[in-house]
Parts: C-alpha cells; structure tokens; sequence
C-alpha cells in the first residue's frame, strides 16, 4: 500500500505487450462550478476528502493499477497543481510512474484539452481518461484489456465507460442520472439518456430495438466517469469542434454513428470495486463517508497512503486520529470521526461524522456534527457547527452556530456570536474579480470585516441545465435532502408562473412573441391578480367564481381590452414594416416588391391607411438608427439621404395627398420628439423631402399651424423650423 | 373438485394465414407428423397432469374435430365447446367461457408444439404472478435454404417489443413495432422499479397465457377488450404500474352517480388474498434490491413472461412457411416434442412394396405404395394410394390422396382428396383439397385449388 506498493504490482503489465506504455490522462479541472466560489482559491483537484486531496486519490490509484505514464492536464490553478505533484511522492526518482504536467489557461472544458493532446500529439495508445476528482480503489487494466480485445471484433470502438451498478435508491445517484441502453451480447452502447427531474417518459428511437435482438436498458448505474479511450479520441475531438464534454462527444457518437464510425462499448464494475468522482458537495459528502466507512478499501484513513504523514490510528466506531491530536477532558468522539495531526480540541467538546484537518485548534463545549474541517481551522469556545465545510485557515469566534450546509472558503474570520443559517457561503475579501466566471453574478453582504455573504444574483443563462441553478447547495444529505428537493421544485414552479415577467426584459427590437403571448392578455392578468393566491375545492367552485367575476366586470374593462389589442397589432406592423425594410436595403430589393410586402402586412394586421403611412415614414426615419447605427445628426441625415434614394419610391407611393404628407410630417414630428438625432435635423429633414416633392409647402405651413400650442415639444420643434417656414411663405 | 389448472385449447380459428391448405377444413385437424395438429398441445397438457381441456371450435367444424380426436386415445376429458359467431376474438371467448371457469385457467393456441415442459412456467406463475403470465420463444434456426412451396411471398411477421424485468422476468412493456412511429416511450416509473429492463424485439409470442382467475371475471366486467394478446395483455402490463389510491379517490367522489357494479376497477378484482398478504407482510422476502420498497414494490397485479432457453424448441404453426418446417423436422423433434410418444414411421396396415423409400419417410395407415415408386423425406397420411413408376420427393401428402402412375413431385403439399392423374409434373405446388390435377400436367410454384372452394371463404 505504501510507497513499496506499485513495485509489486508488475504482474498484470506483462500481460500487456511489452512496447506498450500504458497512458493515463488525468484532467485535473471539473470545468463546472458546483464548488464556486470555494475553486476560486483552491482548485477543484486539490480540495480534501478525509484530509487528503483528491489528486492524490487519483494518481495512487492509477498507480496501483500499474499505469506509467500519467498526463495530468490543468488549466486554472495550473502553479498550485505543479507544486502539489512537485511535493508529492511522483516526483521522487524511484516512482514507477511518470507524471508530466500539461497546462493550458484558456481551456475551457474537457473538449479543449483533448484537442490540446491532439495537437501536443502525446497519446501513443489506449489510454485511461480520469478526471482529477476520482477516488476508486479499482483496477484499470482489465478494464484497458477488455476494451482491447472489443477493439478487435469491431474495429470502430473508440471508448469504453465505466460504470459501477447501484440501484435507483442509492445515494450517490445525485448527479448524473442517466439511462442507458446497451446491448445485451456486445456490451455496446446504443442509447445514453439523462434523466431529468420532469421527465415521466422516457424516449428511444424505436432502431435501437429492431435492430437488436435484446436490449438492456439500465438505469441502475452509476457513472464513475472512468473511461479506457483508444488514440482516435482526440482526433475526433478536434474534429468536433463542438463536443465540450464527454456527454457530448456520448451524444453527439451516438447520433453520428454511421458518420463517425465509433462505437461506444460500457463496462460494469465488478461488485467489490469502488469508483466514482467527487463533483458536488453531496458528493463530497457522501465519498467522505463512504472513505470513513472503509468501503473504498486499500483507501482508507489509516492506510498508511501518503508518505509524508504520521499514521492514523483506527479505533472504535469508526474514529480515526492521528497521534499528535490532543484531546481535552470530557471530550467526546461519537462515532465517524477523523481528526489529523496536530490538532487540539479542548474540553467537553462532543465532534461525530465529521472530518477535522491538520492544525486545529477547537475550542470548549464545542458541537460539531456531519461537518468537514480543512486545516489551520480555529474555533473559538461554544460553537455549534453541523452540516458545514470549512476551508483551511478560517477562523470562528465564540458561539459562533453554523447549520444546513454553509461552506466557508479559505481564511473566513467570524466573530462571536454570528449566526448562520441555511445555504449561505461566507467567503473572505471581495471575490477577486478576474478569476471569476462571466455568466455567474454575485451579491455579497457583509457580515464582518473578513466574512462576506455570497448570493447568486442569476442562475446560469443556459437554464438548460437545472443542475446548476443552485450551484452553492451545501451539503445536507440525508435528512434534509428531502426537504431540499421539494424546494427546488417549488422553486421551478415558480419560474414557470412568471414566465410573463421573464419575457419584459424582451430585446430592443420588438419580439412578435412577448405581444402575442396570452398571458399578456389584460383579462388573463386581471384574473391572475384576482385569483392569486385563492384555492379551490372544485372545478365547479372554480368555473362558478370565474363566471362571476366576468360579468362584475365593467364593459370598459373590455374595451380597453380590444384597444389594447389594437395597439399591439399597430406596433406588430410596425415591426413587420421595419423587417421588411432593413430586408430590402440589405439584399438590395426592388422597392415595388416592399410595397407589395408592406401591404400585405397591412391587411394582416387590418391597419387603416393613414396608419400605414404614418408607420412606414416613421420606420424610414428609424433605419438609418438601427442598421446604420447612426448616433450623431450630421451622419444621420448623411445616411438618411443614401437610404432616400433607394427608398424615395416607397415613400413617394405612400406619401401621395395631403392627408399623407400631414401623415409624414406627424410621424417626423413624432419620432423628432423622442429622438435627439432626429431633432437635430429637424429642419434639414423637412427641407430634403420638400426637395425630393415629398411635401408640399401648404402642407409644410399648415402642419407648422396646426401645433398644439400647449405642448413644449410641438412648439420648440415649430421653433426650430421657424426659419423654414419664413421662407417657404416668402417663397409663396 | 376445483383443480388448481383449467385449459383451453383455442382451435376456433380458420388459418387464415394459410387458406391453400385449410379451405374447407378445420386448421387443427391438418396433420403434421401424421397427426392432427391439436394433438399436441393436447398432449403437452396431458404430460403436464393436466385432466381437463376445453377445445374451442367453430360450430359447423365440430363434427369433423371430433372425428379427428377419436382415434388418438387421449387420457386428457377433452371437452369441445363450439361458438357460433366467427369474430369472436380470443378475449370474447374466454368471456363466454366464464361460467365453466373456476380456478386458473391455461389459454393455449391448437397449433402450438414445443418440446418445452410447463413445468417452469406453471411454478413461476405459482409464485409470483398475480394477472397473466406470457411465455415467449427466442427465433428459432430455420433453414432458408429450403423452398416453401407455392408461390413466393414475402410474408412479413408482426414484431413485438417486449421488455423483461432481467432478474425477475416481471412483464415490463408489451407492444408491437408498428405501434410506434420513430421512438418508443417508456415511462420513468417502470425504469425506476424495475433497474434493468431486456428489450426483446425478435422472440415470438407462443399465445400461450396463464391467466389468474380473476382476470376472467374482470372480462366479463369490462366488455370492450375482444383479444387476449392484442389489447387484454397490453392493458394488463400497463395496469401493473398504475397506482390504486388515485382510482379510489375518484371512486369515493363518484359514488352516488354510479352504480355498484360499474365503479368496479381492475383493482377490485386484483385482490389477493388476505392471507397471501399477511404472508407476505411478516416475511422477508423481496424480489429486488437496492431500494426500500416492500416485495414487488407493492403491486397488486403482475405480470410476468417466461421466455424460453435459446435452445428449447416452440412454434406456432399459422403460416405455410412454418406448417412445411414442422413437418420436415418433426421426425428428428419426436422424441422431445410428444414427450416420449412410441415414434411410428411407417404405420402397420400400410402395404409398401417400393423398394426406393428412405428412412425419413413417414406412412399413415391403409395406404399403398407400389412397385417401382421412389420416395424421398416424405409425409404420407392414412389411405393414400400411391401407384406405381411415381417419383415422390420432400412431400407432404395428408389423408387419402391418390396419385397416379408416372407422376413425378417435388416439394409439394398434397391435401386430402387430392387425385393426381398419370404423368403430372408438380413441383413447389399446394394442391387444395379434392382437386384433381389433370393427366400430363405440368406446375411449379403454384397453388392449386378447387376455385369454388375459394370463394366460400
């Protein structure tokens, strides 16, 4: 087990061909943001379960399965990771194993870092791919055999996952829940599914069946994210530009099959072998329970694994500590504990299912209870801390109570008596900004000068994915996990119901959608309003209060209804009007064409003459904005007049009588009103379209007349084109 | 006495998948092997210690069954039951059989043979089936070298999509390919009980079915189900996963508007008994693992499909295709198939004086063979007259078929009655019933057959 262990373990290799090396690609970043922001200053591969890192779960295990070459690939905290392999045991120059580091900042998932190997050119052969949060106890060559002798039936096989089988009801079915469909004499892959909580069917294509004389569908299995890869993986991620994680190179072979011609084959875990990757805190949680309870045996704490500790001593109820802890008087270990060196913990302190670091100091009277610990933590006297992790170096006043899954990141100081409650992750100083993820935003609330509160302002913005609205969920497992799941789909409810709010902030340019969505309907807001909140025994009683209040309801309420409605369909015109011109001036349409268009959207939208006038001059002065992004008067009437001459036929047909042009000059009034650029140009606008016969003078005159006096905007804008006006009235 | 088992036997069909050969007949009375093909799953009940069956035909054909049945001297109280109306489906007649039925109750088809025993079956439904149990056959290994005679057709068979629980063979999901169009849904729930599901698109569904006695009476309940395999099973399968609280409630809120016996739900008549329950309550038996739930996650109706080692032999026989490959192949599955039977190849009262017949030949009683014939693997029924310089070879010939001097046939299907007069070349022909094949003639491929006799049916 210790640092004679992997000499031992030359046996299996012969059975491979000599001139092989077996290859191991450890990619040491999750590239997900389940422990954000707590990654922020620790990388995910380097975080301790049961006081040790994960790597170091990771790469004993890989060397015990007799791998000699490991390609540890890192992108952020790339130097951490280099000084952590640097101090470990790899770097020694009697280790069997070779562990070179590949580091490359801008990758951002597992998909960049295998196009990197690809183009590094460092896969010789079949190689084992493991992400650097793996702890298995299992052996991979088998596992490499196997998918070797698949090779050799079916040429096209480029990877084999591993997976661990559990029943539905197993705990560590938080994550990743998937079906899969295999078949039953191959061992091939056919069909990978996630689960997602919603789903109360399950699809497949109905191919995989007829094809197949008997299929397995499993959904019993754990993933261990474990696979044996042939050389023609990474290839086929460079490729595929678009696969970012394994699950969408799973996808994205299986539905290209014939294209890419790889196959996908699975492997089941015989019963005594453990595998699997910490990627949540649920997980962490229930891998450092499962390493308390011994099942992922050698890996247990006091297997004297890592070479530069003093060893744990077992002892009853499953309590394992190191003999350099100091234990005060009174002090009671339930059961589930595991306490590193150099720690103190001092009187009547009561610690169970819990894990505590090296270099502790624990005060009195303290409770912690299904906690984890890192190193160099303090607590001050009467704390009460359960279902909590704390990052190295932090610091908890007296009486400080922790509960329902807080996390502290590193060096968090608390003073006494602080109460904290529920998911709420404390992390010291402001988060250092660069490091930060662009589609993640955080609120923090101060609680004292080293302690700040960490809330997600947004859930991500591909909401696809409902694992990682809650990314900084804690622990509670257990007991509260029940809780915490209702809540979340409480929680989704909720956002179905406010669809209507969700579609507001709808873009600049008008979204047919959000002016048509029903919900929007005045009445069914109305309704929404007055039925929030009421229950009902019955439909009858439900049918009966409705009808009731249609008819309470004032007529107006109605009309204002249909006038709304009138409304929506002018500005749905308009943005129709505005589609069909930015179109025209893009691909260079016949103007005639526009016309016929604009009609047709006129009769579809039953917009009266006039209004069709208004809105089409109105959408003229808008283009040279929108597509020429016109922001300054000079460019503007400068774009103006380029558009004019494509356009001057449209608006000549529309523009024809008087009634038009009063039209035209409402809409330029309008637009110049809210518009500064178009104020601006105010005058020069009226004169370039007197100039091109658009209007007339009387027309010009009379609209310069007809200001509404009370209005300031009318009557500053008759200011402006005052001059205008004298001289086209001297002119007459 | 209240046996354990009730059987029928369900021989009311016309073989419609095979008209040539069963025009104007029953189909169970067509031989294989020189018996009438109902003899088997006879026989197969009477091995398994079954005392009592009940044949199902069609009114008019009853006479000529039990013409048929007489002369094999079964132990088994063969009780023929006919029904008049020709649509019945499978599921109408066993309604109409309800009053005769007083425990479980075996539905086997007439033209099932295999050289399974029941015994397996009949324990895994005494175990743990509470609804129905489905016995299912992997493909079998067929010869495709062999010519069918008669014309070619493409015959397509009817897939089925079956999924079994792979520890508990519990019957998960039953449907047919052509219910679905691209994709095949499957709900969660199911996938969640049971963890590990064998989808089976290729074995064959031996419309042999067990059924617990409550599922007849919940027929004559629910009216609208007419076929046992086609909708009584697949409502069945998709019943066990449903939940009967929600039913109950519903039912509560009802009451008043509906009467006593309509209400009544599958689940009523899913009841087991109160001791089976108490049982199974103190025990500490589970049928899975891996999860909480008590034994079959507390479902009252189950249904499960024993599907029969790869190498054990079961077939129906409704297509030409499969009537022509039993009877090539029911010498060498004798044995196994009748379950030790005496084996008689050549039948004592038939007077052979052909000096050119092989061992495979088979030969009814009363039938003559002349001088100077050679006959190859062939099966020749009861009072058959063969004349003499007739060159027969891998053909099957039922009862009384007469065939004339110098005739010359291959790979053909010889009904009864059949005359074929000096000379005739036949080759991959079915002859229908009585017809009379003129001197000299000459076929290949073709079916022949009295035409009037067509187009009765």
């Amino acid at each position: 087990m210790s640092r004679k262990g992997p000499k031992g373990t030359k046996g299996p290799t012969e059975t491979l061909k000599k001139e092989d090396v077996v290859q191991a690609v450890v990619i040491a970043d999750s590239f997900r943001t389940e422990f954000h922001p707590i990654t922020y200053s620790v990388p995910a591969a380097l975080i301790p379960v049961v006081n040790t890192a994960l790597l170091d779960y990771t790469l004993e295990c890989l060397s015990l399965s007799s791998v000699q070459e490991v390609i540890l690939f890192c992108s952020s905290h790339a130097d951490l990771i280099k000084d952590h392999v640097k101090q470990s045991r790899w770097s020694d120059d009697t280790s069997t194993m070779l562990v070179t580091v590949i580091v490359s900042e801008t990758c951002r998932s597992l998909g960049d870092a295998m196009r990197d190997l690809d183009a590094k050119a460092v896969i010789r052969s079949d190689f084992i791919l493991v992400s650097g949060d793996m702890v298995a106890n299992l052996n991979l060559l088998p596992i490499l055999e196997y998918h070797r002798k698949v090779q050799k039936q079916d040429k096209g096989a480029v990877m084999t996952l591993v997976f661990k089988e559990a029943g539905p009801g197993h705990s560590s079915h938080i994550s990743d829940k998937a079906i899969l469909a295999v078949d039953a004499v191959t061992g091939r892959i056919l069909a990978h599914k996630k689960v997602k909580a919603g789903n109360k069917k399950i699809t497949l294509p109905l191919e995989i069946y007829v094809d197949q004389p008997r299929v397995q569908l499993r959904n019993s299995l754990l993933d261990t994210h474990v696979a044996v890869c042939s050389p023609a993986v990474p290839p086929l991620f460079s490729d595929n530009f678009d696969f970012q994680t394994r699950d969408d190179f799973v996808r994205g072979l299986l539905i290209n099959e014939e294209i890419l011609a790889s196959t996908l084959y699975w492997y089941k875990l015989q019963e005594d072998q453990y595998a699997t990757h910490v990627s949540s805190w649920k997980m962490y949680q229930s891998v450092s329970r499962d390493l308390i309870y011994r099942w992922v045996y050698p890996f247990v704490p006091d297997a004297p694994f890592f070479w530069n500790s003093e060893p744990y001593m077992f002892l009853r109820h499953n309590v394992y500590k190191q003999k350099s802890v100091k234990l005060g008087k009174g002090c009671m270990l339930t059961e589930d504990v595991v306490i590193a060196e150099n720690t103190s913990v001092e009187e009547n302190t009561q610690i169970g299912h819990s894990v505590i670091g090296k270099n502790c100091h624990i005060g009195k009277n303290v409770v912690i209870d299904k906690s984890y610990i890192w190193d160099n933590v303090t607590i001050g006297d009467n704390c009460k801390i359960s279902y909590a992790v704390i990052a190295h170096g932090s610091e908890l006043g007296m009486g400080v109570k922790l509960s329902r899954g807080c996390v502290l990141c590193p060096n968090v100081v608390l003073p006494r008596d602080t109460n904290l409650d529920a998911n709420i992750l404390v992390a010291s100083d402001v988060l250092n900004k660069d490091s930060f993820d662009q589609d993640e935003e955080y609120k923090l609330d101060k609680v004292a000068e080293k302690a700040y509160r960490v809330q997600v302002l947004q859930a991500e913005s591909d909401s696809e994915d409902e694992e990682q609205v809650q990314p900084l969920c804690g622990l509670c497992l257990s007991e509260e996990e029940k809780e915490e799941e209702n809540e979340s789909e409480s929680g989704s409810e909720d956002e179905l119901s406010d669809g209507g709010a969700m579609s507001e902030r709808a873009s600049p340019v008008p979204d047919d959608t959000h002016y048509l969505a029903p919900s929007d309907f005045h009445l069914f807001t109305k309704l929404k309003d007055f039925l929030g909140g009421t229950h009902f025994g019955s439909d009858e009683e439900l049918k009966k209060t409705v009808n009731t209040w249609l008819n309470e309801l004032a007529a107006e309420e109605y009309n204002t209804g249909i006038l709304k409605l009138v409304n929506r369909y002018d500005k749905l015109f308009f943005s129709e009007v505005m589609d069909s011109l930015t179109r025209g001036y893009e691909d260079n349409l016949h103007p005639d064409n526009l016309i016929l268009e604009i009609n047709s959207s006129r009769y579809a939208y039953n917009v009266s003459m006039r209004e069709v006038n208004y809105f089409v001059v109105k959408a003229l002065l808008t283009l040279p904005i929108q597509i020429r992004a016109a922001d300054a008067t000079p460019k503007y009437l400068n774009e103006f007049n380029k558009l004019l001459k494509h356009f001057l036929p449209i608006m000549q047909n529309y523009v024809r009588n008087s009634d038009a042009q009063q039209d035209c000059l409402q809409a330029i009034e309008d637009m110049a009103s809210s518009t500064e650029v178009v104020q601006g140009g105010l005058t020069k606008l009226i004169h370039l379209l007197y100039d091109k016969d658009v209007l007339s003078e009387e027309n010009i005159v009379k609209w310069y007349n007809n200001g509404d006096e009370e209005s300031p905007t009318a009557s500053s804008l008759r200011k402006q084109v005052s001059r205008l006006e004298t001289n086209l009235f001297c002119m007459r | 006495m209240v046996r354990e088992f009730q059987a029928i036997v369900m021989a009311g069909g016309r073989g419609s998948r095979m008209t040539e050969i069963t025009a104007g007949r029953p189909k169970c009375t067509i031989p294989i092997g020189n018996k009438p093909m109902v003899w088997y799953p006879l026989n197969l009940l009477q091995r398994t210690g079954i005392k009592d069956a009940i044949l199902v035909v069609m009114e008019q054909m009853k006479s000529a069954v039990q013409a048929a049945l007489e002369p094999l001297g079964l132990k088994i109280n063969v009780d023929i039951v006919t029904i008049a109306d020709e649509d019945w489906g499978t599921a109408d007649t066993l309604r109409f059989l309800s009053d005769r039925i007083k425990s479980d109750v075996i539905v086997v088809s007439c033209d099932f043979i295999t050289d399974m025993s029941l015994h397996p079956i009949l324990d895994l439904h005494r175990l743990h089936s509470n609804g129905v149990m489905a016995l299912y056959f992997e493909p079998q290994p067929s010869d495709n070298t062999l010519v069918t005679p008669g014309p070619k057709s493409k015959f397509k068979p009817e897939r089925d999509l079956v999924g079994l629980d792979e520890k508990t063979s519990r019957l998960v999901f039953v449907g047919s390919v052509s219910d679905f169009d691209s994709e095949v849904p499957i709900s969660r729930e199911i996938m969640e009980k049971h963890p590990v599901i064998d989808m089976y698109s290729k074995i064959t569904d031996a419309h042999f079915y067990i059924f617990k006695k409550w599922v007849v009476d919940f027929l004559v309940h629910k009216k609208n189900i007419s076929t046992l395999k086609g909708e009584l099973l697949p409502y069945l399968v998709k019943k066990q996963a449903s939940k009967r609280n929600k039913i109950d409630k519903r039912a509560e809120a009802n009451t008043s508007a509906i009467d006593e016996d309509t209400k009544k739900d599958i689940f009523d008549f899913a009841q087991e008994s109160y001791l089976t329950l108490k049982v199974r309550n103190i025990s500490f038996y589970n049928d899975h693992k891996s999860d909480m739930n008590s034994a079959y996650h507390g479902d009252s109706i189950r249904c499960y499909g024993f599907l029969a080692p790869s190498h054990k032999f079961g077939a129906r026989i409704n297509t030409i295709v499969d009537y022509c490959n039993i009877n090539r192949q029911i010498k060498d599955r004798w044995e196994m198939v009748t379950g030790g039977v005496q084996f008689v190849r050549v039948h004592s009262s038939a007077d052979i004086k052909s000096t050119q017949m092989d061992d495979t030949c088979m030969v009814g009683e009363n039938t003559t063979i002349a001088e100077k014939t050679s006959i190859k693997a062939c099966i020749i029924g009861a009072r058959c007259e063969i004349e003499s310089k007739v060159r027969l070879a891998n053909c099957i010939l039922m009862n009384g078929v007469k065939i004339r001097e110098g005739c010359i046939l291959s790979n053909c299907v010889v009904c009864d009655g059949v005359e074929i007069c000096n000379n005739a070349e036949l080759k991959d022909c079915l002859i229908g019933s009585n017809n009379v094949i003129s001197a000299e003639a000459k076929h290949t491929s073709e079916v022949l057959t009295v035409p009037d006799r067509l187009m009765q049916i």
